[in-house]
């Protein structure tokens, strides 16, 4: 490696870590010198959907980074941080996850990489599960939502740093249900130069597992694609970028569902919607720019440190600590 | 069953690329068509061009509210009535956003007609649920909360 090469991929490594860490700064430092029960106090009235846009903005490049959806930061830290109900930030955590989706779906589509036999069933299930999940996400009482998001998010810290997925993971006989419902398909690999053929196997245990998925999506306003991955690539046999690319589809249509529920009892709010929304695809448009050129592991470290502290955060929120 | 089969509505490579294809191309057009309302009906609600039910400077006082205490202490409908609010300039964001949230169920629509040229009943009939689903949800029917 020459010393300008070095010096620009050590640059381009640090502008990445300071991005990440201004997005856990500006929170905390927005919390801490305006506190929830104090808020307009201190801002202007477009002060916090400015510092949202920001955070978002970030939030956006951090995502995409780090493979993460940006509903699962997204409602941890602002509902830790911001001074918003949970009830909004968990609507606004769905469009936001839903309108990343959105966004990234059609290219994954046209490409075949998104899997439409594999993604209908699932996203059957999962989206029907979001309802209920939304329903009783909003008839519970904020302490409880605060402390279960907070175990949630815990979880999910787990489920992140352990799971070792597999680019192309062993399968076996594609089994009834697979085979029924014609769960296979082919994309083209542009780093290898040839056409992945794969069919999925484990079907009725894969798709069970959308009812947990849709459900907790719903209930939280995560977005799932922390779940949809590791359940199609681990459980289902779908190769990696198959995996990713479907979770993408079906969060589209599992976070739709539940969003409704939002709008429909009024727990969507412009004022925090449009910024969020606006941020993120933004920030994920420039994220999907910078991932081209470098993947730094060191950010998803930073995100898992973050949605720690979101998480902890949230249980001592949800207990009046 | 062979599994290297390729179908017509699978993702995969030429002419089974059809069905995604289709759901992209009208998803895509759904969802930059409700970006560019969105953002739009949002630059009327902030410049305070046309009146709003809560002005975006007094929304500051009631977003840390629980949603009931919410919607009670500013009277806002819930369900489709914001339909007939719509001379206020903070419900024409949520066109935006129910376009947004709707760009699948249209998706789903123009997927159905490919899966019934196609006569494959199975996915037909799994799509036609999923949009009951969506319908259902976007009907507003439900438990009340809180």
């Amino acid at each position: 490696m020459t010393k300008a090469s070095y010096f620009k991929k050590a640059g381009v490594k640090l502008i990445l870590a300071i991005v990440a860490l201004a997005c856990a700064a500006i929170p905390a430092q927005a919390a801490g010198f305006c506190p929830p029960a104090a808020s307009g106090a201190t801002l202007p009235w477009w002060g916090w959907p400015v510092l949202l846009f920001v955070f978002c903005f970030l939030l956006g490049i951090i995502a995409v980074l780090a493979g993460v959806g940006g509903g699962v930061l997204f409602v941890p830290i602002v509902g830790s941080f911001f001074p918003f109900h949970m009830d909004f930030v968990r609507g606004a955590g769905l469009l936001v996850a839903m309108c990343s989706s959105l966004a990234a779906a059609p290219n994954f589509l046209r490409k075949g990489m998104a899997n439409l036999h594999l993604a209908l069933p699932a996203a059957l299930i999962a989206s029907t599960a979001s309802i209920a999940g939304a329903w009783i996400g909003l008839s519970l009482p904020q302490a409880i939502i605060q402390t279960a998001l907070g175990i949630a998010i815990l979880g999910i810290v787990v489920i992140l740093s352990k799971s070792r997925e597999s680019s192309y993971p062993a399968v076996g006989a594609p089994g009834r249900i697979a085979s029924f419902l014609q769960l296979q398909g082919s994309y083209w690999e542009p780093a290898e130069q040839r056409q992945v053929e794969w069919h999925a196997h484990h079907a009725g245990r894969g798709l069970l597992w959308f009812i947990v998925i849709g459900f907790l999506a719903g209930m939280f306003g995560l977005g799932a694609g922390w779940a949809n991955v590791p359940v199609l690539n681990l459980v289902m046999g779908a190769p990696l970028k198959a995996a990713v690319a479907t979770s993408h589809f079906l969060l589209s249509i599992t976070d739709a569902s539940a969003a409704w529920v939002y709008i429909n009892k009024g727990a969507i709010m412009p004022m925090i919607v449009v910024p969020s929304v606006l941020g993120v695809m933004l920030g994920s448009f420039l994220g999907a720019k910078v991932f081209a050129r470098v993947h730094p592991k060191s950010i998803r470290t930073i995100v898992l440190a973050m949605l720690t502290l979101a998480g902890v955060r949230s249980i001592l929120k949800g207990c009046g600590i | 069953m062979n599994p290297t089969r390729t179908h017509a509505g699978t993702g995969g490579s030429g002419k089974t690329l059809e069905a995604p294809r289709l759901y992209a191309r009208v998803l895509e057009r759904g969802v930059r068509l409700s970006l560019a309302v969105l953002a739009a009906t949002f630059g009327l609600y902030i410049t305070r061009l046309i009146p709003s039910q809560i002005p975006p400077q007094e929304i500051e006082h009631v977003w840390q509210l629980p949603l009931n205490d919410y919607l009670r202490v500013t009277g806002l409908p819930t369900g489709w009535q914001w339909l007939k609010h719509l001379d206020h300039a903070d419900f024409l964001p949520l066109l935006g956003i129910a376009g947004l949230t709707g760009a699948t169920l249209l998706s789903y629509l123009a997927l159905c007609g490919f899966y019934r040229r196609h006569k494959e009943r199975v996915f037909l009939a799994i799509c036609l649920l999923e949009i009951l689903v969506l319908l259902f949800a976007a009907s507003g029917f439900g438990p009340s909360i809180h």
